[in-house]
């Protein structure tokens, strides 16, 4: 008896799934994504990526949607999603947020853009808060809603799959950057109040219990960093969720090579998630 | 019969249940929230084809109840370099049958996967494969019960199976 296995090559080294050579991982400190392996994906756990002799931070998805929201396909870059039913969540542990500068990334795609829908979410109402949500017309807003936020312009269609990434850096924590599918919506850059930052933190709703994402709905990856990517990484993370592009899980089936087409610096081609069968 | 492709050729298979296993792991009557780590393995490492290149998980249980659709139970393991038992082991592993003492300890083993459980099946056979790198020549696998209820009273009905998968090449 003997075989070849694929599925070496296929699915993600889960005792070290990020490639901290990377550049694109420098400073990366959460990814919850949904990776090919058996057993990392239909239950109640979303996945932190970022483990391995760390700390990983696994989300817990609302009974309500476990394992109903698990959902393959239909997310560019992504092996699956999390299906949203209009009224549950995903929550995160404590401790996810960096101390200064920050990026989050979030892909996602909402069925409506009717009402307030929060994506990513650590709220107070006193304004020291952070949450990035859809803001009931067709726009994005990054901050908090209330004191100090950013919004786009009118940017968001139904039943489109988007990569979402805020950038906030600098002294002030200035909220400066929001790319959305690769492009920068530039705009306002007020100082964020982000003081309360070990607050409970949900993905797909407010963290206090309202907004949640409409019915279809879904999220495939949020990502932390604890610096605030530059330009050009936000253009190249974008690639990676592009429809019809290599994404990040497609050199899984290629095999040894990480394949966004997107030059980092010094040339990097290299795959960001480390598989099984990587070969160092 | 000689081959001109490199393919994965099998190890023997170890066991670790509660009894009539090749390790002793008892996970009979665990309760929910119970983690549990097994009896350190013998070397991975064949005489003739040296170290395993994947190892091949199979992890099955049967609850008292039927649990939860989407509870897990997740599967881990320890390697280590050391054949005593409770030497150079991650985690604080002992290396023998016993409780883990605590869930932060997890985070120094590498995670497996998790059995996803099915409330159809009730409490009937609830069995998932996985397929991991190994990190170094003796492994301890461990299981932690997170179904909601308290797996099987019967023997042998929780069990962890490691089979070696090991590099093949022709020599022309």
């Amino acid at each position: 008896m003997a075989r070849i296995i694929p599925g070496t090559s296929a699915i993600v080294d889960p005792a070290c799934p990020i490639d901290w050579s990377h550049p694109l991982n420098i400073g990366l400190t959460s990814e919850w994504a949904i990776p090919p392996n058996s057993g990392w994906r239909g239950g109640q756990t979303f996945r932190d990526l970022v483990r391995g002799g760390r700390n990983a931070h696994d989300g817990t998805l609302d009974t309500a949607i476990t394992p109903s929201g698990w959902r393959g396909g239909a997310a560019p870059g992504s092996y699956g999603r999390v299906q949203f039913d209009g009224s549950s969540k995903i929550s995160l542990p404590a401790g996810i947020w960096p101390s200064s500068d920050f990026t989050v990334v979030v892909d996602f795609l909402v069925t409506s853009t009717s009402a307030f829908q929060g994506l990513l979410s650590s709220y107070t109402s006193d304004g020291n808060s952070f949450e990035v949500f859809v803001d009931g017309t067709t726009r994005l807003m990054a901050g908090c809603y209330g004191a100090n936020s950013f919004t786009t312009a009118g940017s968001i269609a139904t039943n489109t799959p988007y990569n979402l990434i805020v950038s906030v850096s600098g002294a002030v924590n200035n909220l400066g950057k929001t790319f959305l599918n690769g492009v920068n919506k530039a705009g306002s850059s007020p100082t964020l109040t982000f003081t309360s930052r070990s607050l409970a933190t949900t993905i797909g709703k407010r963290s206090t219990g309202t907004f949640p994402l409409a019915n279809g709905s879904w999220v495939s990856r949020v990502s932390i960093y604890n610096r605030g990517l530059v330009d050009a990484e936000c253009k190249a993370l974008y690639q990676e969720t592009k429809a019809g592009n290599p994404n990040r899980w497609n050199w899984l089936e290629t095999g040894r090579f990480w394949s966004i087409p997107v030059v980092i610096a010094t040339g990097n081609r290299r795959r960001r998630i480390l598989c099984a069968g990587s070969i160092a | 019969m000689a081959v001109n492709y490199s393919d994965l050729t099998p190890g023997t298979a170890i066991t670790w249940m509660n009894t009539g296993g090749t390790n002793l792991m008892n996970m009979k009557a665990l309760a929910t929230a119970g983690i549990r780590e097994g009896g350190k393995s013998t070397t991975l490492v064949d005489g003739t084809k040296g170290f395993p290149e994947v190892l091949e998980i199979i992890a099955e249980t049967k609850v008292q109840s039927a649990p939860t659709a989407g509870n897990e139970c997740p599967i881990y393991l320890g390697f280590s370099k050391n054949a005593t038992a409770g030497s150079e082991n991650p985690g604080g592993l002992t290396g023998a049958d016993a409780a883990v003492g605590n869930a932060d300890q997890l985070p120094q083993l590498v995670l497996v996967g998790s059995i996803i459980l099915s409330n159809a099946l009730g409490t009937g056979v609830q069995r998932q494969r996985f397929e991991v790198k190994p990190k170094a020549e003796y492994v301890i696998p461990v299981f932690q019960n997170s179904s909601g209820q308290t797996t099987s009273n019967v023997d042998g009905e929780t069990i962890i199976t490691i089979r070696p998968w090991y590099r093949r090449t022709p020599i022309a």
